[in-house]
């Protein structure tokens, strides 16, 4: 795994990392991947379902969706009221 | 013990009080040794008080006035719920986990919210981000997790039994490592409502206690359809006080992958074996079955969970919930580092992890051939289960180790899974009851696996076990009690 494909999956899941930290996150991912191959290589039976019944053909780009801007009121963000 | 004590809380023997005190007592000189509770209960003796009342009106259930502990992650509106987490510090839930109020309603008295690791997330309870849980057994060992707090309280007598939450094996390694017993319920048995969320597919509640028999009590206490959980359903009824105990003419399956010695150490193999002959002199078969695709459910389970992880743990922004840096610069920085402070390390590898198995570019190479292969190993157990009442195995392919030997390489780690996450995927019943020593006097865990909602014939074959097993119990002594 490349520091860069590492880069963008602390993007996507929204964790800032330190440059030292993303380098020791990467080499930690590189073993984890390497162990999560192995089921590459398990034959399954080609109707196989999948375990939910969410089986997707359409899946949205690797983008990470941009903040709203959020009005600020002093040292806070104001959000939408969700309890009246 | 709970029946035990129920009488003597019925005959007045002792009060409710006083049986809470003795074991706020002993908490009291073992734990700061031990390191099992994040937070102790200072209702606890107006929960007794009104559980007394109960009593003196006749009106006791089972666990009533009982002494129980709880995981860090189950909600309860009078005490922290932390997840052992410093992006939950402080956090006070506004309701009760379904489990808590139910228990809570049977008027059983809660001594405090028990360690474990960061976000269910680990097998040490060393992830925690408050303190170190010490293993009763030997201090120098962990306890397991991530329900090892839990695990650790009832070793150590700390509280009768405890409720811990099992996603991969998190209440039955550390019931294994800890000499207890511990059962993960059939998916679907109990709410999760209220339970924090971890990976919803897999997580279930479940009992950790000295006993079978006392599991079942507590798993009748908390099991059955919740409207604040789709996944719950009503199980088939059972008298926990009429579990059979017996295992004449049943048949099980020792499974063969997993007494492998390369893969499990010897001492547990023998532990097993010598169980497998227990149960064959009592009457019942054991033979040899095969599932040649549990070396997968370790990979399988990971890409499964950790993908659920990093979208249930998104709600953790600095804004929703939790931990917030001070004086972030902009609404982004405000997130980033929210979770870059709030979440520990191995919380960050799993929310990585999820997030790499659900991109575009390996969906299908990951997290959907994960998926189909848990659907693989449910019909590979349903096909065992036409043949066997119940499979055993090891509950863990070693026994606790040192806080020193823990691996650095975070796949050592997770193939330590290998005995326990199968049940999970399959969403099937299994618990861990002690079932021999290893030379250095550490527990070993013999795993029962049942079909689904068997959940009351894997503890009564665990019970029937547990009736001929020479127990032993930590010496409280050199935990300072």
């Amino acid at each position: 795994m490349s520091q860069q494909i590492a880069a963008g999956l602390a993007d996507l899941a929204k964790i800032h990392f330190t440059l030292e930290e993303l380098e020791e996150m990467n080499r930690d991912m590189e073993s984890i991947v390497k162990l999560m191959d192995y089921i590459k290589e398990v034959q399954l039976p080609p109707e196989t379902p999948v375990k939910n019944a969410s089986n997707i053909i359409y899946l949205r780009p690797d983008e990470r969706r941009g903040n709203p801007t959020r009005p600020v009121e002093g040292e806070y963000f104001k959000i939408p009221r969700i309890i009246e | 013990m709970i029946a035990e004590l129920r009488q003597k809380l019925d005959k007045k023997d002792i009060s409710a009080r006083e049986l809470l005190e003795q074991y706020i007592a002993r908490a009291r000189k073992t734990d700061p040794t031990v390191g099992a509770f994040l937070h102790v209960n200072n209702e606890a003796g107006a929960a007794a008080d009104a559980a007394q009342k109960q009593i003196d009106a006749g009106q006791a259930g089972i666990i009533t006035g009982i002494p129980i502990g709880l995981k860090d992650n189950l909600c309860t509106v009078d005490m922290p719920t932390t997840c052992a987490s410093r992006m939950l510090q402080g956090f006070v839930p506004p309701y009760d986990a379904t489990v808590v109020k139910k228990l809570r309603d049977q008027r059983a008295v809660f001594v405090g919210k028990l360690n474990m690791d960061e976000f269910a997330m680990g097998a040490t309870t060393a992830t925690s981000y408050y303190k170190k849980t010490k293993n009763p057994f030997n201090l120098s060992c962990v306890p397991g997790g991530s329900s090892g707090g839990s695990a650790a309280a009832v070793s150590a007598g700390m509280v009768v039994a405890a409720l811990g939450s099992d996603t991969g094996g998190s209440v039955r390694q550390p019931a294994a490592f800890c000499g207890v017993t511990g059962l993960r319920p059939t998916y679907g048995m109990v709410s999760r409502y209220g339970c924090v969320a971890f990976a919803s597919a897999l997580d279930q509640v479940g009992p950790i206690a000295t006993s079978a028999q006392d599991c079942a009590y507590l798993l009748s206490a908390i099991a059955g359809k919740d409207d604040y959980d789709q996944t719950s359903q009503n199980s088939p009824s059972f008298a926990p006080k009429a579990l059979e105990a017996n295992v004449a003419g049943k048949r099980f399956g020792l499974i063969k992958e997993l007494m492998d010695e390369s893969l499990v150490e010897a001492e547990t193999v023998e532990a097993v074996k010598r169980a497998a002959l227990w149960f064959q002199r009592n009457g019942a078969t054991v033979d040899e079955v095969s599932l040649p695709l549990l070396k997968y459910a370790v990979p399988s389970y990971y890409l499964i969970s950790s993908a659920e992880a990093s979208a249930n743990l998104s709600r953790f922004d600095g804004v929703r919930y939790g931990y917030r840096p001070k004086n972030p610069a902009t609404y982004d920085e405000l997130v980033t580092h929210s979770r870059h402070e709030g979440f520990g390390w191995e919380v960050k590898r799993r929310v990585m992890l999820g997030c790499y198995a659900l991109c575009s570019g390996y969906y299908d190479d990951y997290y959907k051939r994960a998926t189909r292969l848990a659907n693989v190993i449910r019909s590979d157990y349903a096909r065992a289960f036409e043949t066997f009442d119940a499979l055993i195995s090891p509950t863990s392919p070693n026994a606790a180790f040192p806080f020193d030997d823990v691996p650095s390489d975070p796949s050592q780690l997770y193939l330590a899974d290998v005995c326990t996450v199968s049940a999970a995927l399959a969403g099937l019943p299994a618990v861990s009851t002690p079932c021999g020593y290893t030379g250095a006097g550490l527990p070993v865990g013999l795993m029962i696996t049942g079909d689904a909602w068997g959940d009351a014939n894997i503890l009564s074959y665990a019970a029937a076990f547990e009736g001929e097993f020479e127990r032993r119990t930590p010496v409280l002594e050199e935990l300072g009690a």
